[in-house]
């Protein structure tokens, strides 16, 4: 204990006598330790750390799938909800779930909400107590049962000033008056980021007889399940799939063997992680690398300050001192920079969560579960500890020549060669991990332009999205419906710089996935279990394509004369032409999505757009005309030469205008939400760019710090040159060619490294090889640049050292 | 002293003064000396009279506060850094008293350096190099590193390196302080050996065993010429 304080005590008096040296290294592990213990918290939290709910590794969501016709797990009816919940033996409870779009009366202006339905032991189940109220009770989901509303923490907080006194409190909804029975506490927004939640009984659709009875209605987006204790994944898994073979059985009409059905279960936590780990891996191990170029640099640097103190540690040594407790003395000193470093990088990680937090929820709704915990320090004091140990070793762990250290300072005018190969692989080991981080972060940049700027098949500029979602109590007919969206088109073109409006069913980018239907193309065999054509599909007002800019490749877009007592028209796009029609003589079939009850004649071709991820290409697509369909959910597109913000506001009146109980749900011009899909990704790259940068400044200190060592041991040599004829330039070569060395050994290294880095980079990457060369050679150039601005400055400094002095090493 | 030869190095009025914040030393003041070609030139005097100095002065190593220097008709202190530099390659032989090899090169690597810097190619420079250590008699040490040879073979490896670019002016500091009595005699006898051969050298010491192979003596006092 003594030994320790002591060297405690040495190391603060070194520290304090280099106040330089001691910064640069307690940054350089801040830097590192900072970033990997934000990654931590975000990569254990998400993907490690237990679901916060009660026995999480039991939950699980129950999947059908059809493979053969693409779909993957699709919506269930009713009546399969309630086959799996009778039938299994593997679960404790079964649970179902959806979401809807209600209007909410009774709270100041009408209030568009989404609203989750479910069973009535949802949070139960889940674990989740609720922090006002009660939560819902058994027979609370019963066909008839009162309707009641839970609210979320965030509506309750942003609706309700987090106003306990709400519970009990009454709100109008769907026609009938829903009672407030509680307030649940902040959870992950999971399944949907839901204001209100429901019971199934409340829910005019889920409720009513039509859908129950109905197996070909997919009403519930989601079945969830609690395993029992003494059941498996597998063994759930299994009988779930035993259930789903028995409905092909006995249902052959509503699941099909062709198209290969089946089901099984997921687990909750990779639902709820879905494919972000790949881009948290990333991250993490991106973060890892970073450590490591801090680790090499700071080993360099006490590789270079145990040179300038070998007489000091021979004089040690050679008065009594062990071998070991010099090796201790030097380690405590490398850990205790670390834990100072490690703490400052903990209060920049902590302060950085907020940030993580927003960009992972662009990936999960675990985001919310971001937190720095008691793990998160102990992981930071652990691995603060071991950066310590691992970088201090090399220089603790150093053979020392007692009796040469003592007689140094005489004939010898260069530091050994072995020492200098030491410090040189550990630079060129830092530029090798350097050139991978900025090899992944610029080809994921370049990746991200070229997302950025591919065309998305559309104009998004000078467009306003207004989102309005109709009320289904009010607007019960086609009729009405129909009325409702004519005179708002009609109004909206009325307002001064509108050039166009347009209105469509689904909402252009918000969620980008149109409804998939399957049709029959008039005079092909088509038989029952055969699998079908299918495309999404869409209605849409005549100068919708217009307004958003969308070509017309072939025909004719609609018209006003293609109304509901018209003949039924259809619009298609051009990879429905390219899967259906390869001869391009799609214009003037028919297709009909009713098995042939109807038919509807292709009328045009336009052109196919991205309105969704832009990484996605659309699929084949399939646009009616809005008045012979009309659907409550619109969308108005209005292209205006005016100010967006303001059009906004005015359309938000116009509707009020007609009804004053519509509720206007989104308001966003169309770059908010393309953008929105770069989002995630932006964020990504500009993550990887910040430790890019990262990587790149410690690595510049890692080269001015080695050469400007290398000046300083090399003074006398220095002087020798100069004496002999050496002009400043050949002074300047002397360390430019040593650092050039470094450099390609560096980049070969690298080069080699990724080429096991590539293949798995591959996914994150749009229309980019993750071997493009000029990206490499980009990288290669920069770190050149780099380190030969970053060596040049002490080279500078040594070819303009006065001989004289140099010859005397002063 | 041989006044019909040809004269290398006049220094007029040469003064250098170092200036810290507070004070200011005159190492060498108001000194005129020349250099002809064949001279044995020893510069003595009591340690810190500016022996060293004035020898780093000569060998361009340091630049004079005031008065003029002409080294073979060349205004010194009218050269660039670049110029000084390739002046210095061509005219100016070193051999220093910590000998000053470089020890990450091998012996015939550090003779060959002057000749690196002169531009020769390396087969000619190896060739040079080579004959220079058999003057010395360190041929079968060439590709040895100065760590493995003794202080009095690493003096020679100097002296060879000094005269590998056939200097004008061999400028020798101190060469026998490193060393014991018998290799500092053995150091000396090459150096005579290298006059004899015409060779012109001017050397720091204040060892006065050695003062009567000279062919002159320039006593320093205080930064100036006593005799």
């Amino acid at each position: 204990m003594n030994d320790l304080s002591e060297n405690i005590v040495t190391a603060w008096r070194r520290a304090v006598k280099n106040p330089a040296i001691s910064a640069l290294i307690v940054l350089t592990f801040a830097i590192g330790l900072g970033a990997n213990s934000a990654m931590f918290s975000m990569a254990y939290n998400i993907l490690l750390s237990p679901l916060p709910y009660a026995d999480s590794d039991r939950l699980v969501r129950l999947e059908q799938h059809e493979p053969n016709a693409g779909r993957q797990n699709f919506p269930s009816s009713v009546q399969s909800y309630f086959d799996f919940r009778e039938q299994n033996e593997s679960f404790e409870h079964v649970l179902e779930y959806h979401a809807m779009q209600f209007t909410l009366l009774g709270h100041g202006l009408p209030i568009r909400v989404q609203t989750g339905v479910t069973s009535w032991n949802y949070f139960d189940v889940l674990g989740v107590q609720p922090l006002h109220g009660r939560l819902f009770v058994a027979g609370e989901d019963d066909i008839g049962a009162e309707p009641l509303i839970l609210l979320s923490h965030r509506f309750w907080v942003s609706q309700f000033d987090s106003d306990p006194d709400v519970v009990g409190s009454s709100l109008e909804m769907n026609n009938a008056i829903h009672r407030v029975i509680g307030v649940l506490p902040p959870i992950p927004a999971f399944p949907d980021d839901n204001d209100i939640w429901i019971t199934s009984a409340s829910c005019p659709f889920r409720s009513s007889p039509p859908v129950i009875d109905n197996r070909d209605v997919p009403m519930i987006a989601s079945i969830f399940a609690k395993l029992r204790d003494d059941v498996s994944i597998e063994n759930g898994a299994s009988d779930v799939n035993g259930i789903a073979q028995r409905l092909l059985t006995t249902y052959p009409d509503s699941y099909s063997a062709a198209r290969g059905y089946t089901a099984n279960i997921s687990t909750l936590k990779d639902v709820m992680t879905g494919d972000s780990s790949r881009v948290f891996i990333l991250l993490v191990a991106v973060s890892a690398l970073v450590l490591l170029i801090a680790c090499a640099n700071i080993a360099n640097l006490n590789l270079a300050r145990l040179a300038s103190r070998h007489q000091e540690l021979a004089v040690r040594e050679a008065v009594g001192a062990k071998p070991s407790a010099i090796s201790r003395q030097l380690l405590t000193e490398s850990v205790l920079y670390a834990i100072v470093g490690g703490i400052l990088g903990l209060i920049v990680a902590y302060f950085s969560l907020g940030v993580l937090s927003d960009f992972a929820a662009g990936y999960t709704s675990l985001a919310s579960e971001i937190r720095m915990d008691s793990r998160t320090l102990l992981f930071s004091v652990v691995l603060a500890v071991a950066t310590g140990i691992v970088s201090g070793s090399a220089a603790a762990f150093q053979r020392r020549n007692i009796s040469k250290a003592l007689k140094e300072g005489g004939d010898r005018v260069t530091t050994t060669a072995s020492g200098k190969l030491q410090r040189s692989a550990l630079l060129a080991v830092q530029l090798a991990l350097s050139f991978v981080i900025l090899t992944v972060t610029a080809l994921i940049v370049v990746s991200m332009y070229r997302l950025i700027s591919m065309d998305p098949g559309y104009d998004p500029e000078n467009v306003l999205n207004v989102s309005v979602d109709l009320n289904f109590t009010n607007y019960s007919s086609p009729q009405e419906i129909r009325d409702f969206g004519l005179r708002l088109l009609r109004e909206t073109s009325q307002i001064a710089g509108v050039e166009s409006v347009g209105v469509s069913a689904i909402a252009p980018g918000q969620g980008g996935v149109l409804g998939v239907v399957a049709f029959e193309i008039e005079g092909r065999v088509s038989a029952d279990d055969e699998i079908r054509p299918s495309a999404t599909n869409s209605t849409v007002s005549s100068e919708y394509f217009r307004t958003l800019g969308i070509p017309l490749m072939k025909g004719e877009t609609f018209d006003e004369s293609d109304d509901e007592n018209a003949i039924p028209v259809a619009v298609i796009n051009q990879r429905f032409e390219e899967n259906y029609f390869p001869g391009g003589n799609a214009i003037g079939n028919r297709i009909s999505t009713n098995q042939g009850e109807s038919w509807i004649e292709i009328i045009g071709v336009v052109g196919d757009v991205r309105f969704g991820n832009p990484n996605v290409p659309q699929g084949p697509a399939s646009y009616e005309h809005f008045p012979q369909r009309p659907g409550t959910s619109m969308e108005f597109v209005l292209r205006s030469t005016g100010d967006l913000s303001e059009l906004g506001s005015i359309v938000a009146e116009t509707i009020y205008s007609i009804d004053s109980q519509q509720a206007v749900d989104e308001v966003a011009t169309m770059n908010q939400i393309r953008s929105q899909w770069l989002e995630a990704p932006r964020l990504v790259a500009i993550l990887l760019g910040l430790f890019g940068v990262l990587s790149l400044l410690v690595t510049v200190s890692g080269v001015v710090g080695v050469v400007s060592y290398n000046v300083s041991q090399r003074i006398r040599e220095i002087g020798v040159h100069i004496a002999i004829g050496a002009n400043p330039t050949k002074i300047r070569g002397i360390f430019v060619r040593q650092t050039v060395r470094i450099l390609v050994a560096g980049l070969a290294i690298g080069a080699l490294a990724m080429a096991f880095v590539a293949p798995g980079l591959s996914e994150f990457l749009f229309e980019t090889s993750a071997v493009e060369i000029d990206v490499y050679l980009f990288v290669a150039f920069l770190l050149a640049v780099v380190t030969w601005v970053a060596t040049i400055v002490p080279a500078r400094r040594a070819s303009g050292l006065n001989p004289a002095a140099a010859l005397r090493n002063e | 002293m041989k006044t019909d030869a040809a004269e290398i190095v006049r220094l007029t009025g040469i003064s250098r003064v170092y200036e810290t914040y507070d004070t200011e030393t005159r190492a060498v003041q108001d000194v005129d000396l020349a250099i002809h070609e064949g001279e044995y030139i020893c510069i003595t005097g009591p340690s810190g009279c500016g022996k060293s100095t004035l020898l780093s002065i000569i060998g361009l190593l340091d630049t004079a506060t005031s008065g003029q220097y002409l080294l073979k008709d060349h205004r010194v202190d009218e050269l660039d850094a670049y110029q000084r530099a390739e002046l210095r390659n061509r005219e100016i032989g070193f051999i220093f008293q910590a000998f000053n090899l470089i020890g990450d090169l091998e012996v015939v690597e550090n003779v060959e350096l002057p000749l690196v810097y002169k531009g020769i190619s390396k087969r000619e420079r190896r060739e040079i190099a080579m004959d220079k250590l058999a003057k010395v008699e360190l041929t079968s040490r060439a590709h040895h590193y100065p760590s493995q040879l003794s202080g009095g073979q690493q003096q020679r490896v100097a002296v060879a390196r000094g005269i590998v670019a056939e200097p004008s002016l061999l400028l020798a500091d101190e060469p026998t302080g490193n060393l014991d009595s018998m290799n500092g005699e053995a150091i000396m006898d090459l150096l005579d050996e290298l006059h004899s051969e015409g060779k012109t050298i001017c050397m720091v010491t204040h060892d006065g065993r050695f003062l009567s192979r000279m062919t002159r003596s320039i006593d320093l006092v205080d930064g100036k010429i006593a005799t």
